[in-house]
């Protein structure tokens, strides 16, 4: 079930008011019905075996926080036992295929390995990573949830389900005490955070979704003239990120009417003047976990040198391989790897004083860091990314690909989401917006603006988010 | 601070103390947004406004088409005759009456049959060009339950080939029945983009379109003929879809209209990349044409390679020498 869609657009409120309309006491077992019901929209298998996976890592957690020896044994059988899930469904073809063609490029040898060809669950890696932050908390020394209820709606919440924000249990179960009580504001911020989000993803990420599409195929054509590669990048940055950030928008908002409030996942990231400083405000429930649970357990900053850049490339080649299971994807990975490496090291070597011109000059190389990264991250294969990256380079060819009044409109976009951020952040208080207080008869005609805007808005097809495949 | 009793009433508490406000609200709210119903697309008003930026998909050329009832000769078929002919040339050729060009991106022999049909609802054409291309005779074709598919068919056309809507299409097909803002939310985003300056499709071309920009590097010629031409299989006169084009022919004559073939002009990349599968194709069209003894009209020599935008469409200079040969070519047909 798509957020963007009617079924989400009748399952929410119907939710939300049995929801309500329960005794408090029944409201978490409602909102496991409720999540269950998100899930097995898509597939009824697949919703079974995350009830499976639920029950396990439940048990799991109560071992782990009643163990007192062999608990290091303990907490890798169980990660291993979670990460083979989902090495099973996402990561099993992918290395069988790229085994086979390294020995028969290499040996000469005539593997044809059988692939099992799977369908990967919805949001089997969120999940999984919830899961593992789950287990290696209570084996540092955190109390495992003892309610089972409360562990399975922390696990199966449906407005997190599929892409995130990752939960953290110690934030998330709490909250399940104060359920009893309605609160209107934060009803309120997620109706304005779901009517955000749905703009961002409907309105700017849709729309900018097959300007993409056709430079894209045009470098997957094997010719992309330099202009339109840049502006190609450039769309797909703002369409990944008003499709994310809109996906998460809508999340926030939709637990906010059940009462949960779930941490931000973006904090204007285009305005990020380092390396770090990116990962710090992009994806952050996802670089949280990453240098929580990979990043430090390798050794984290506090080694010599190399050591450091090592952690930090793997940590990065990983965070590629989560996105996808293809090289392309641990490529993007890598080279923002190598980057946060020889950021650190330079960092360690030369101290510049804080300056605007450091501030300027550091957005600029992020920003053209991050727009040649994406395309080893959108690109299908190398060979496109190579051609996307050499048109980036000025060894364009052709042209005409975008027309003159998409690359308006992308150029137009970035710049408005740059200026509104520049205003956020500086506190521009002529451009702050005071609501007057309506009567009924102006909230029924905004209700029909409403109305007449969001079945404007409403997708003609499938518009799936961009993260879903992740 | 609220009592344990009051805390577990939820939101009810707020809405029962503002329930008149609510309800006028509510009311005010239907009002308008029957209001909308009733004066923009009931009163056939936004039928007769609607204005798009790009013809190119199946809505969006029935739109344009219901201005044009005048029609005498009809184009129909895939984005191939799309780009390819231009009604005010031919009917300059071949004086045989206004035309208009029903052909569509994607388009196949079923949504051709559908699109055809659904402009005989309110066209009244003496003759009508069928754009036969060489995967209209493919024989590994069959029909597939498209978003442009449910725009051109009812629901019972779509159980009838076999594709009946689900749950959620049903829902959402109800919904788009009794609210058309939402039914026509995509034509009604044309109309809103055709408002900016410059955008608004010239209706003048009576259904002729060419994307702008150009796709004709070798490298890309290649790989779009590879692709396009990928996984076909046998060419035949009795692939599935030849059969759905010979029953519109016979559906054509039975309501006196006439009928011919065009063979739509191809990349000379397209031939070197999948030359005996085109040739194979030609003889499976020549055979179908003959089958029913209609007319073939082949005007590809007045393209060259330089003349195309990608593999499979001509750039507009060309396409007005194309129209112009099967203008006179629809004249000889008028004489014979």
């Amino acid at each position: 079930m798509l957020f963007n869609s009617l079924a989400y657009l009748i399952f929410l409120p119907v939710a939300w008011t049995i929801f309500w309309a329960l005794p408090a006491r029944r409201r978490l077992d409602w909102m496991l019905v409720s999540s269950y019901v998100f899930y097995a929209s898509w597939s009824i298998p697949y919703a079974a075996m995350i009830f499976g996976l639920v029950v396990a890592n439940y048990l799991f957690g109560l071992v782990l926080g009643r163990a007192t020896t062999r608990r290091r044994a303990l907490l890798t059988g169980f990660i291993a036992m979670d990460l083979a899930v989902l090495g099973l469904f996402k990561y099993f073809d992918f290395f069988m295929a790229s085994f086979a063609a390294t020995a028969n490029a290499v040996l000469g040898a005539d593997l044809h390995p059988t692939l099992l060809g799977l369908i990967l669950p919805l949001g089997i890696s969120f999940f999984t990573f919830e899961f593992i932050h789950y287990l290696v908390d209570i084996y540092r020394g955190d109390v495992p949830v003892h309610s089972f209820t409360k562990f399975h709606v922390f696990s199966a919440f449906f407005p997190t389900q599929i892409a995130g924000p990752i939960k953290r249990f110690q934030q998330f179960v709490p909250s399940l005490e104060s359920l009893g009580r309605f609160d209107t504001d934060l009803a309120k911020e997620g109706l304005w955070l779901i009517a955000r989000g749905l703009t961002k993803k409907v309105l700017l990420g849709d729309r900018l979704a097959p300007w993409v599409s056709d430079g894209i195929s045009a470098a997957a054509d094997g010719a992309i003239g330099t202009t339109d590669a840049w502006i190609t990048m450039l769309a797909f940055a703002l369409q990944v990120y008003f499709d994310f950030s809109g996906y998460t928008d809508i999340a926030r908002g939709s637990a906010a009417l059940f009462g949960f409030r779930i941490p931000i996942n973006f904090d204007m990231p285009y305005l990020a003047t380092s390396l770090a400083d990116f990962w710090r405000r992009w994806h952050i429930s996802l670089s949280t976990w990453l240098r929580d649970y990979i990043y430090f357990p390798l050794g984290g900053s506090r080694r010599s040198m190399p050591i450091v850049m090592r952690n930090l490339f793997i940590t990065f080649v990983i965070a590629g391989l989560w996105h996808g299971a293809a090289w392309h994807y641990a490529a993007f990975g890598a080279m923002w790897g190598i980057g946060l490496g020889l950021q650190q090291f330079l960092r360690s070597r030369i101290a510049l004083p804080p300056s605007r011109a450091l501030s300027v000059g550091g957005w600029l190389f992020t920003m053209l860091f991050y727009l040649v990264s994406l395309a080893f991250f959108r690109c299908p294969d190398f060979d496109a990314a190579g051609v996307m990256i050499r048109a980036m380079a000025g060894q364009g060819i052709g042209a005409g690909t975008l027309s003159l009044r998409a690359s308006l409109f992308v150029i137009g976009t970035a710049a408005a989401l740059l200026l509104t951020w520049q205003a956020s952040r500086e506190g521009w208080t002529a451009l702050r917006v005071t609501m007057p207080r309506l009567g009924p008869v102006a909230v029924g005609a905004a209700a029909s603006a409403v109305v007449v805007i969001a079945s404007l808005a409403a997708p003609a097809g499938s518009d799936a988010f961009f993260y879903f495949q992740f | 601070m609220p009592t344990a009793d009051t805390r577990d009433l939820g939101p009810w508490p707020i809405f029962l103390g503002h329930a008149r406000a609510i309800g006028v609200a509510i009311a005010v709210c239907l009002v308008v947004l029957v209001s909308i119903e009733l004066a923009v697309f009931r009163s056939g008003f936004f039928a007769s406004h609607v204005a798009v930026t790009d013809p190119q998909w199946p809505a969006a050329k029935l739109a344009i088409a219901t201005r044009q009832p005048d029609a005498q000769v009809l184009y129909v078929g895939d984005s191939t005759i799309m780009t390819s002919i231009l009604p005010t040339i031919v009917s300059t050729q071949c004086e045989c009456g206004p035309g208009f060009n029903g052909g569509f991106s994607a388009s196949n022999p079923w949504l051709t049959d559908a699109m055809t049909r659904r402009l005989l609802g309110f066209m009244h054409p003496k003759l009508v060009v069928i754009s036969v291309s060489p995967w209209t005779v493919d024989g590994s074709a069959h029909f597939a339950s498209t978003e442009l598919a449910r725009q051109v068919m009812s629901p019972a056309e779509l159980a009838a080939h076999g594709a009946p809507l689900d749950l959620g299409q049903t829902v959402d097909t109800g919904l788009g029945s009794v609210w058309s803002t939402y039914g026509q939310r995509q034509l009604l985003k044309e109309w809103l983009s055709s408002l900016v300056p410059g955008q608004r499709y010239n209706e003048s071309l009576l259904g002729y379109y060419v994307a702008p920009g150009s796709a004709n590097s070798y490298a890309r010629l290649v790989a779009t003929a590879d692709r396009l031409f990928a996984d076909l299989g046998t060419a035949t006169p009795s692939a599935p879809g030849a059969v759905v084009i010979r029953s519109l022919v016979d559906d054509l004559r039975a309501r006196g209209i006439a009928v011919a073939f065009l063979i739509p002009p191809l990349h000379p990349a397209a031939y070197e990349e999948a030359g005996p599968y085109l040739e194979g194709a030609e003889a499976a069209i020549r055979e179908l044409a003959a089958q029913r003894g209609v007319p073939l009209i082949d005007c590809r020599a007045t393209a060259s390679a330089a003349d195309f935008r990608d593999v499979t469409h001509l750039l507009e200079p060309a396409a007005e020498r194309h129209s112009a040969c099967v203008g006179e070519r629809i004249r000889a047909l008028a004489h014979d």
